[in-house]
């Protein structure tokens, strides 16, 4: 579990944090870089759009294990459940925009979609709660 | 992360490095903007090579740069994309999944593009080949053509504001 108040420069820590762990388990080089992103995009968008950039508010990480049944197989994964107590989120505003338009912003969530095979968004008493998979193959399994 | 703007004649590059996050892409974004905007220079180019991350937040920095320039018609180059930068950008899109093939190589970059005495030359060393610019998949397209002596050339057709070296 990991505990950090919502100011963007422990963005950075997190991403180190998340790479290394990634590493560890065993993630190829290319989705260490990937599930960081994804990561550090969902934190970015809790300062942003849940605590409205207010720098002193908590937000909790749990990492732990995941499996599923795949192609009959056991397959390892990472879970990453971020909450915030900011206010419930409008799930229509969840959507990814479309990328052949050039414009700036909304490709936090995009980027997260693309790097992850779970993305769950739900809401808990007072407490945002997203949560991302990742499953690893097993050839490449540290977990 | 560290912004160390350089200048020449009628370009000025930004080399970057460290992370562009969203704790310091405003920086990033009010620097290149004043540059386009403000200073009116012609060519803006930014030298991603030593980017070791860069997020959604630096993604669109840099598309409102290519939109400020192609408003006023100058010119908007992103130079040596790192790996991470090259990934969010195909990821995002702004470049296709074959941008390794929007190469040339660094002597020929140097020549072509910048002029022997170009002020990237000493961020090129040999064998390296990374010179991409930032391109929208609307309304500009891609032309990729090999010439006879080897060399990679891109135009990209539909905006003024897109190099064509």
């Amino acid at each position: 579990m990991l505990v950090l108040y919502s100011h963007p420069k422990w963005l950075s820590v997190v991403r180190g944090a998340v790479e290394r762990l990634t590493e560890t388990l065993g993630f190829p080089p290319a989705q260490c870089r990937s599930i960081t992103r994804a990561v550090d995009e969902a934190l970015t968008n809790i300062v942003r759009h849940s605590y409205r950039n207010r720098l002193d508010q908590p937000i909790v990480m749990y990492f732990r294990r995941a499996q599923r049944r795949h192609d009959g197989e056991i397959q390892p994964g990472l879970e990453i459940l971020l909450c915030d107590r900011g206010p419930a989120v409008d799930p229509s505003k969840l959507q990814v925009r479309p990328l052949e338009e050039l414009r700036p912003g909304g490709l936090g969530l995009h980027l997260i979609r693309q790097a992850m095979d779970t993305v769950e968004f739900t809401r808990k008493g007072p407490t945002n709660r997203l949560r991302l998979v990742k499953y690893l193959a097993q050839a490449n399994s540290g977990l | 992360m560290q912004i160390s703007p350089r200048h020449q004649d009628k370009t000025t590059i930004f080399d970057l490095s460290g992370d562009i996050d969203f704790a310091n892409s405003p920086e990033v974004r009010q620097s290149v903007l004043r540059e386009i905007r403000e200073s009116r220079t012609p060519r803006v180019v930014v030298n991603l090579r030593h980017v070791r991350y860069i997020d959604s937040s630096g993604v669109a920095t840099l598309v409102e740069g290519l939109k400020a320039s192609r408003d006023l018609r100058s010119r908007f180059i992103l130079f040596r994309l790192s790996t991470s930068a090259r990934e969010v950008l195909q990821l995002s899109r702004l470049i296709k999944g074959r941008a390794a093939q929007q190469v040339l190589s660094a002597d020929d970059s140097r020549r072509q593009t910048f002029g022997s005495g170009s002020p990237l030359s000493r961020d090129t060393a040999p064998g390296a080949n990374h010179l991409v610019s930032l391109v929208s998949r609307r309304p500009h397209r891609l032309h990729l053509q090999w010439r006879g002596d080897g060399n990679l050339r891109v135009s990209v057709m539909g905006g003024a504001a897109i190099r064509d070296d």
